[in-house]
């Protein structure tokens, strides 16, 4: 028990420090750029009462969530047929490459400009950003899966889909969820730009509208919730990862993957 | 939870590199150009030109059947007849300068801080455990969310990008260096305890060397991460640099110049994630993964 409130204690200490200091130091201060914590904290419980900042949470998360399931849906697909076909695969790697490399914010007007402010636009944005590691995880987890256990399902003659389903899928799925991580992280980024760049709702709309009207302590709690909402975001993200693959962190043992010391 | 730390990187770093069957160090340590040199690499190279032509042609073809109009979508002629007019004036170089300075400044300030910190909190087991919760916080924090409250604290000005950037690529370089130097071999752990090796030397010597694959990942990722930052800034604030061009481009309804810009912005980061590629060989260069002959 003890040990127990040692740990607890170990891992927060420095949370709750930085939070008392920050309330301490920004305590009474009357600098319109560094409103009190204090300040903050309140203008964010009525926000979230009765302002708009809730729905315009949950305006970005739907988003996010579509973006995300298109990207997931199209980037498994084709990272499958990528995967299984290399030469395919080589011939359109540098289309890949540059995609991939392409500062996906770039675009962000372009897409605002075909397909207005509304949600059309975002959807698109965050598809276009969060397709590509997806695919790209795909492909290695396919590309990566032991030759043998092809031979194995072949020669038992599984069929094909079956194959796909019960072996290729499950052996590719630790490179999927990790390309869907970096997505993740990669859609939160995007949805925020793109809504702070031109949109009618959204969590960035209304940090950059706070901004916009000098409402300081909005534009700070507005930057909390996003900063809570990435995190919250990632911490059910690895609890799903770590119950869908503990067979494969098992299997693996230690934290090296790629054999390192 | 520090296996979650590591490997999400680890994982992020396979996914951004598009790793392989085998590592993205192996596959790089084959030296990309050589597959090129062979008769299959022939019909690879061929392949891939077709790629560029069929998108080329799908391009034209939309424009020419006006299934979108060119307000949206200019001809590859002009676009191409842009990007060439771009390279004799000097607003496009100092934009792709101002871009690459901004992203270089930034990440330079994240190795600075992410390397002496991750350090010491990887030769440390107090600092670990303490600043293990409050560092997972700041690295999932959307950092473009700051960008506001930035604005409010400095105005619009070089450092702002500089410090933006330098907020989101800090986080790969310091929790990689952290994992790095923590985990050493017990053998070698062991083995420098019985010989009375002093902590310093240890972690000169030990320490810091087993870091460098890891710091290597991290950096690939925030090198890669240091222009997406960089474009993004500038594409809100106005700074200049290449993200202010595509916009002013769109104001003034100069359609082509628009897509000039962003097919370099592409090429731009390709030659970051190439010269990322690069920076973490030359660290892994001594690495048994990365030796050809050891494999």
């Amino acid at each position: 028990m003890a040990r127990r409130l040692r740990n607890v204690v170990l891992d927060t200490w420095l949370v709750v420090a930085v939070v008392v200091f920050w309330w301490l130091a920004s305590n009474g201060s009357t600098s319109p750029f560094y409103p009190s914590l204090h300040h903050i904290v309140e203008t964010l419980s009525t926000e979230i009462s009765d302002g708009p900042i809730l729905s315009d949470l949950a305006y970005s998360a739907i988003n996010l969530g579509l973006g995300l399931a298109i990207s997931i849906v199209l980037g498994i697909a084709f990272g499958v047929v990528l995967g299984s076909n290399k030469l395919l695969y080589l011939a359109l790697s540098p289309l890949i490459e540059f995609m991939r490399a392409l500062p996906k914010v770039a675009l962000i007007p372009l897409f605002i400009g075909i397909l207005s402010l509304g949600a059309s636009s975002k959807v698109a944005i965050i598809v276009l950003s969060c397709v590509w590691p997806i695919l790209i995880g795909t492909v290695d987890g396919i590309r990566g899966i032991d030759p043998a256990l092809i031979d194995v399902g072949r020669s038992y003659r599984i069929p094909r889909w079956l194959r796909l389903l019960r072996l290729v899928m499950p052996a590719a799925s630790p490179q999927i969820v990790s390309g869907t991580r970096v997505s993740l992280s990669m859609g939160v980024v995007v949805v925020v730009i793109s809504e702070m760049f031109g949109a009618e709702h959204g969590i960035g709309h209304y940090i950059v509208q706070a901004q916009r009207a000098f409402e300081v302590p909005e534009t700070w709690a507005g930057t909390l919730v996003v900063a809570a909402f990435g995190y919250l975001l990632n911490v059910a993200f690895t609890a799903f990862e770590r119950r869908r693959l503990a067979w494969y962190y098992e299997s693996s043992g230690t934290l090296s993957r790629e054999g390192r010391t | 939870m520090r296996r979650t730390l590591a490997t999400s990187f680890e994982d992020s770093s396979v996914a951004l590199t598009g790793g392989g069957a085998d590592s993205p160090r192996r596959r790089a340590a084959r030296l990309m150009p050589a597959h090129l040199r062979s008769r299959r690499g022939a019909l690879v190279l061929g392949l891939r030109l077709l790629t560029l032509a069929v998108v080329l042609a799908i391009w034209e073809l939309v424009r020419r059947l006006e299934i979108v109009d060119e307000t949206v979508l200019p001809t590859v002629v002009d676009t191409a007849k842009e990007m060439v007019s771009l390279l004799g004036t000097s607003g496009f170089w100092s934009a792709i300068g101002s871009t690459a300075s901004a992203a270089i400044a930034g990440l330079g300030l994240a190795v600075a801080v992410g390397i002496p910190v991750g350090i010491a909190i990887g030769t440390n087991r107090f600092l670990h455990r303490s600043t293990r919760v409050l560092f997972e916080m700041f690295r999932a924090t959307p950092y473009f969310g700051l960008l506001p409250v930035l604005i409010l604290l400095l105005g619009v000005r070089f450092e702002l990008e500089m410090l933006l950037v330098a907020s989101a690529c800090v986080w790969p370089v310091l929790v990689l260096t952290a994992d790095g130097s923590r985990h050493v071999d017990s053998v070698l752990v062991d083995t420098s305890r019985s010989y009375q090796i002093p902590r310093w030397l240890r972690v000169l010597k030990m320490q810091i060397p087993n870091a460098s694959p890891y710091i290597g990942t991290g950096l690939r990722i925030s090198i890669a991460l240091s222009i997406l930052i960089a474009i993004g800034v500038e594409t809100i604030t106005q700074l200049p640099g290449i993200g202010q061009q595509i916009m002013q481009a769109q104001v003034d309804a100069a359609i082509p110049e628009m897509y000039a810009y962003i097919i370099y912005a592409g090429f731009l980061g390709i030659v970051f994630n190439a010269v990322a590629v690069r920076v973490e060989m030359s660290l892994l260069r001594w690495h048994p993964s990365a030796r050809p002959g050891e494999r």
